[in-house]
C-alpha cells in the first residue's frame, strides 16, 4: 500500500459499517415480521422480552446514520484531495453510487418499527417520488413503492424487501467494484507527495511502501475495535434509537420531516414547484458530481491549482446545509400560535417528547373549569380573581363572537363571551349546560404548572393572541376515563404573510366587525386520558 | 492534522486495539447481566 493517512481510513470505517449494520440487521430480522398487524408489537417485543434486543436496535440504528455521515466525509475527502482524478473517475462514480445507495437503505429502514416517525418521514419520502415527471411515471412509481394509494401492508412488506434484499445486495455489488478498482488503481497518495499530472501510487518505492500485513492490518483492526467500543458505550449509555407511539395514518404530527439527510430536499422544495426541487434539482446536483471528473480534467491535483474546484465543492457544502435548515419544520412554515400552543400541550409521545398535559398524574385531573388568569395575578386572590372572570365573560358583549352557532346563527344581542365557549366547547360534542370556571385545588399541582406553561405560552405570543386566555375543561363521564378540553381565545388581529400587522407604535392591529368592534375567536382541542394511561414527562 | 490518530507504532496499535475490544466485551457482558432488570422494568412499566 502507498501509505497510511488518518483521513483515508474513512473509506475502510464504511466498510466496516456495511458488515456491522449486516450483522446488526440479521439479528434483529429474527425478530421481525413486516406486517402493520405485529411489527409494532415486534419492536415492544424486542425491548422487553429479547436479551441484548434493545441494545441491537440502538446499534443498528445508531450505524445506520454513522454510515450516511461517513461514507458522506469520505466523498467530500476524496473530492478535496482530487484522488477522483485519472485513472480513478470510474472509483469516484461507484462511490458516489453507494452514498445513494446507503441513503436509501438508510431511509428504506426507517418505515420497518411501523411507528408514527417511520410512517410520516416515510410519506414524506415517497411523495417526492411521486412527483417524477412526466405523472404517469411518477403516478406508477408511487403504486410500485408503496404498494397502493397510502403505505399499508404492500408498502411496508416493500420497503422491507428493499432494505434487507434489493438494495444491500446492489450495496455489495458496488462496494465489491469499488474495491477492485481501488486495488487495481492503489490508493492516490496525498497531493503534496506526488508530481503533477503524474499518478505514482503504484510505483512508491519499496523501502517506502507499507505492507498491508502487519502494518494496515492492525490498523484496520484497530479501527474496527475503537469504532465498536465508541458504539457500545454510546447505545449502553447515551443513545436510544427512537420509538414513538403505533403509525396512525389519520394524525399527521406537527412538524414532521424527513430524515436528516433528505432534509436538504425538503428544504429545497420550500422553494417551489415540487417537480423541478424536488426531482429535477437533485438529479442535477448528482449528475454534476458523477460527471465531474470527466470535467475536471486539470492534471494538477494540489490544492492550489484546483482553487476553482475546491470553491464549488465548499460552495455545495454551503448550500445544502442551507437547505437542510430551510427543510426543518420551524422554517418557512407557519403554524398560527393558538394551534402550536394546543398542539405543544396535547400531543402524543414523539421525538422524545410529550404534550405536557398528557403526564398530569389522573388523579389530578380534577373534573372542572379552570382559567389561566388565575395565575396571571396574586397567588393567593386565585379565587377572587377567577369569581370576576367569571363575571366579566358573562357580561353582554356586542362585538363578533367567532363560535358555530353565533357565525352561522342569527345575531344574537344577549350574546356573552361565555356563551361563545360554551357553544364552542358544545360543538366538540362535550355535553355541558353552563360555564363556570373554578380555582385549581390545592393538590393539583401537576394541573397548575400546565395551566402556568398555557399562560406564558399565550403571553408570549400576545401580538397575536391579544387579550388571550386558556381554559382547562376536564370532564369524567366514565369510570376510569377522563377528558381535557383545552380552549385559546383572543381577539382577532390583522395578519400579513402570517405576521401579526403592526401599527406604527408596534402594537398590533385587530380585525374588526362591520360595528367597530373587536372579533373574539376560539381554539379547541382535546384528549381522553385513561386511569391507566402512563406518560412520561420530560 | 489527525497524524496522531493513525498511532504510528505497530505495537500502539495492538495495545489500543486490545484494550478496546477487552472494554467491548466487558461493557457487553455488564450490559447482558443487567437485560434482565431492564425487560422486567419495560414489561412493568
Amino acid at each position: 500500500m502507498t501509505g497510511l493517512y488518518p483521513e483515508f481510513r474513512l473509506g475502510w470505517l464504511s466498510t466496516y459499517l456495511v458488515f456491522f449494520e449486516t450483522i446488526t440487521g440479521i439479528l434483529l430480522m429474527v425478530w421481525y415480521t413486516p406486517s402493520p398487524d405485529v411489527a409494532y408489537t415486534n419492536m415492544l417485543a424486542m425491548l422487553s422480552n429479547v436479551p441484548m434486543g434493545q441494545l441491537m436496535r440502538d446499534m443498528h440504528r445508531l450505524g445506520a446514520e454513522a454510515m450516511v455521515l461517513i461514507v458522506s466525509l469520505h466523498m467530500a475527502r476524496t473530492f478535496f484531495t482530487g484522488s477522483y482524478k485519472k485513472p480513478r473517475q470510474f472509483t469516484w462514480f461507484t462511490g458516489l453510487l453507494l452514498l445513494a445507495i446507503t441513503g436509501f437503505l438508510s431511509f428504506s429502514g426507517y418505515l420497518l418499527p411501523w411507528d408514527q416517525l417511520a410512517l410520516w418521514a416515510v410519506t414524506i419520502g415517497a411523495s417526492m417520488i411521486e412527483a417524477t415527471p412526466p405523472q404517469i411515471v411518477g403516478d406508477n412509481l408511487n403504486l410500485l413503492l408503496r404498494g397502493g394509494p397510502d403505505i399499508g401492508a404492500n408498502g411496508l412488506l416493500r420497503f422491507y424487501l428493499l432494505h434487507v434484499l434489493a438494495l444491500p445486495a446492489l450495496l455489495f455489488i458496488f462496494t465489491g467494484v469499488h474495491y477492485y478498482k481501488v486495488i487495481l488503481h492503489g490508493h492516490s497518495l496525498p497531493p503534496k507527495k506526488e508530481n503533477i499530472g503524474e499518478d505514482t501510487a503504484k510505483r512508491v518505492p519499496l523501502d517506502k511502501r507499507v505492507y498491508f500485513t502487519p502494518d494496515v492490518l492492525t490498523s484496520e483492526i484497530m479501527w474496527i475495535a475503537v469504532t465498536t467500543l465508541i458504539f457500545v458505550v454510546l447505545c449502553i449509555w447515551f443513545y436510544d434509537a427512537p420509538l414513538e407511539h403505533h403509525a396512525d395514518p389519520q394524525v399527521t404530527p406537527l412538524g414532521t420531516t424527513a430524515p436528516w439527510y433528505f432534509l436538504w430536499i425538503q428544504g429545497a422544495l420550500k422553494l417551489g414547484d415540487k417537480v423541478f426541487f424536488g426531482i429535477i434539482f437533485p438529479t442535477i446536483i448528482l449528475g454534476v458530481l458523477a460527471v465531474w471528473p470527466y470535467l475536471d480534467v486539470t492534471p494538477s491535483r494540489r490544492y492550489a491549482d484546483r482553487r476553482f474546484a475546491i470553491t464549488f465543492f465548499l460552495a455545495l457544502i454551503s448550500f445544502i446545509t442551507c437547505l437542510s435548515y430551510m427543510g426543518l419544520s420551524k422554517f418557512g412554515v407557519e403554524t398560527s400560535p393558538d394551534t402550536e400552543i394546543l398542539h405543544e400541550l396535547l400531543y402524543p409521545p414523539q421525538h422524545s417528547h410529550v404534550g405536557d398535559l398528557l403526564p398530569i398524574p389522573y388523579e389530578q385531573l380534577v373534573p372542572g373549569m379552570y382559567i389561566t388568569r388565575q395565575v396571571e395575578g396574586d397567588t393567593t386572590e386565585g379565587a377572587n380573581i377567577v369569581a370576576s372572570f367569571n363575571q366579566e365573560i358573562g357580561q353582554p358583549y356586542t362585538g363578533l363572537i367567532n363560535s358555530p352557532a353565533y357565525t352561522t346563527g342569527p345575531a344574537n344581542a344577549k350574546k356573552t363571551v361565555s356563551e361563545g365557549l360554551l357553544d364552542v366547547l358544545q360543538d366538540q360534542k362535550l355535553a355541558l349546560s353552563s360555564v363556570s370556571f373554578k380555582e385549581v385545588p390545592t393538590d393539583a399541582p401537576e394541573l397548575l404548572r400546565v395551566l402556568k406553561i398555557m399562560d406564558d405560552d399565550i403571553t408570549a405570543n400576545s401580538n397575536y393572541l391579544v387579550n388571550g386566555w386558556g381554559a382547562i375543561v376536564i370532564t369524567q363521564n366514565q369510570n376510569n376515563l377522563k377528558r381535557a378540553d383545552l380552549v385559546i381565545s383572543w381577539n382577532e388581529v390583522q395578519v400579513e404573510n402570517g405576521k401579526p400587522k403592526l401599527d406604527s407604535s408596534g402594537k398590533p392591529i385587530l380585525s374588526l366587525d362591520p360595528n367597530g368592534n373587536p372579533i373574539v375567536r376560539y381554539k379547541t382541542d382535546h384528549v381522553f386520558i385513561h386511569k391507566d394511561s402512563l406518560y412520561f414527562g420530560h | 492534522m489527525f497524524e496522531r490518530m493513525l498511532v504510528g507504532k505497530i505495537e500502539n496499535r495492538i495495545t489500543v486495539g486490545l484494550i478496546s475490544f477487552v472494554l467491548t466485551m466487558v461493557f457487553l457482558g455488564w450490559a447482558a447481566i443487567n437485560e434482565g432488570g431492564r425487560m422486567a422494568a419495560f414489561t412493568q412499566m
